[in-house]
């Protein structure tokens, strides 16, 4: 049997987004090892763009200043989400020596993680990756977005346990969908992955599970992450937008 | 089935080293889990293999090319890199009059669902930036040796040049990276 590289395991739950995206910028620029990070929901509820993304576009944002939603600009690519108590968060974080891709670029690491999670899914018909979501057949469960620097890579997964039409309304419909969308609405074109699996539990556990079969996972937890992180200068990319910088969002051309 | 095995034919052909491993893999996956996902990855692979690698560049190991007119560097990404990269959408570059370093990150491109940075091939100082690129980043995959460069910097260090990659030795180098 071949060797499983080594990957560190950290599990949390109802951490802040804004701190677990700051801690994998952190991770992926700083050191040479592998992570897998699994927090289980965030709260309060949050908005998290890309890196590229535009608030006057992507967000109805009178309702999200009127509402105090945080508005977080992630280090990765890809779209936006609203997460909260109900997201579970699924980070990989890897040296391109510890995985069976030839070239480290968004495709070729798309398709590794869609191996990787087969078997976490595998009593769900239709898993599949579609584009660059995954899904059950058409319906989208899980936003991928990733950050490759040089030999290393991240890819996070935000999966929906399950969420709320009323904070989904926070959400306009992009300019840039997949074409499997097909103008579908939101709430036509998402699933919730609760109605697919008994618990939250089980979904973590398979998923770890699922991780297994190809690294040899070690827990730690955040005490021990931190007493071993040193004080490295990173490019440090995640911050949280101003209710300044919103309001002004709202006089650019969208 | 028929399908599958013309383009992996076509593949093989143009890049006989590549993979026949690869084709069983996209086959076995296509018969496993639904064709769509199976054809898409057979069509990228097929169209990274076929890439332009223009005379009179230098090339660095991570994908980006320096054109050098006098003291001045025009740096931008190979065609290989923008194939492999996808449709990008979004391009950060420094701004007019700061350093940039051989081999050190100096901006990034994003394409769909991923952050990926670009290196600088040389160092010097950045004296020109693409700003059209923050309207039309797609111009970076249409035209990435000509209107899809990225900055123009004013080189310190020729000497850098020696460090790069020829035509030829960088044709060679993106088969295998």
């Amino acid at each position: 049997m071949a060797r499983r590289p080594p990957m560190h395991l950290l599990r949390l739950q109802g951490f802040s987004i804004f701190h677990q995206l700051k801690l994998e910028e952190r991770l992926l620029r700083t050191t040479s090892q592998n992570w897998c990070l699994i927090n289980e929901g965030t709260s309060p509820p949050a908005i998290v763009m890309g890196i590229s993304g535009k608030p006057e576009q992507l967000l109805d944002v009178k309702a999200v200043i009127r509402d105090g939603i945080s508005v977080i600009r992630r280090f990765s690519g890809g779209g936006t989400v609203i997460v909260d108590e109900n997201t579970v968060f699924v980070t990989l974080i890897c040296g391109g020596d510890s995985v069976p891709i030839p070239k480290l670029y968004p495709r070729p690491i798309m398709d590794w993680t869609e191996e990787l999670y087969v078997p976490a899914f595998r009593s769900i018909p239709g898993f599949q990756l579609r584009e660059h979501d995954y899904v059950f057949g058409d319906r989208k469960f899980g936003g991928n977005a990733q950050s490759i620097t040089r030999g290393r890579f991240l890819h996070h997964t935000s999966f929906l346990w399950d969420y709320q039409d009323a904070r989904m309304a926070y959400l306009r419909h992009p300019d840039r969908a997949p074409a499997y969308r097909v103008n579908r609405q939101h709430s036509d074109f998402i699933c919730r992955l609760k109605d697919h699996l008994p618990s939250r539990e089980v979904f973590v556990d398979s998923i770890v599970h699922a991780f297994d079969h190809q690294f040899s996972l070690e827990e730690t937890d955040l005490d021990a992450i931190q007493k071993t992180l040193t004080d490295v200068p990173h490019l440090n990319s995640t911050y949280v937008l101003s209710t300044c910088q919103l309001e002004e969002s709202l006089t650019q051309k969208q | 089935m028929i399908f599958y095995l013309v383009l992996g034919f076509l593949r093989t052909v143009s890049s006989p080293r590549v993979t026949l491993e690869v084709l069983a893999l996209h086959l076995v996956q296509g018969f496993s889990r639904g064709s769509s996902s199976c054809i898409t990855r057979i069509v990228d692979d097929f169209r990274i293999v076929v890439t332009e690698v223009r005379d009179g560049l230098h090339y660095a190991e991570t994908h980006e090319w320096v054109k050098v007119d006098g003291d001045i560097g025009t740096i931008g990404i190979s065609d290989h890199a923008q194939k492999a990269l996808g449709d990008l959408v979004f391009i950060e570059l420094p701004e007019g009059g700061s350093a940039v370093t051989a081999k050190t990150r100096f901006g990034l491109v994003e394409s769909v669902k991923a952050v990926s940075e670009v290196y600088s091939p040389v160092s010097g100082e950045v004296v020109e930036t693409n700003s059209s690129l923050s309207e039309t980043p797609e111009t970076v995959n249409s035209s990435p040796y000509d209107e899809g460069w990225l900055i123009k910097v004013k080189l310190s260090d020729k000497s850098e040049l020696e460090n790069l990659m020829n035509k030829e030795k960088y044709a060679e180098h993106q088969d295998g990276h």
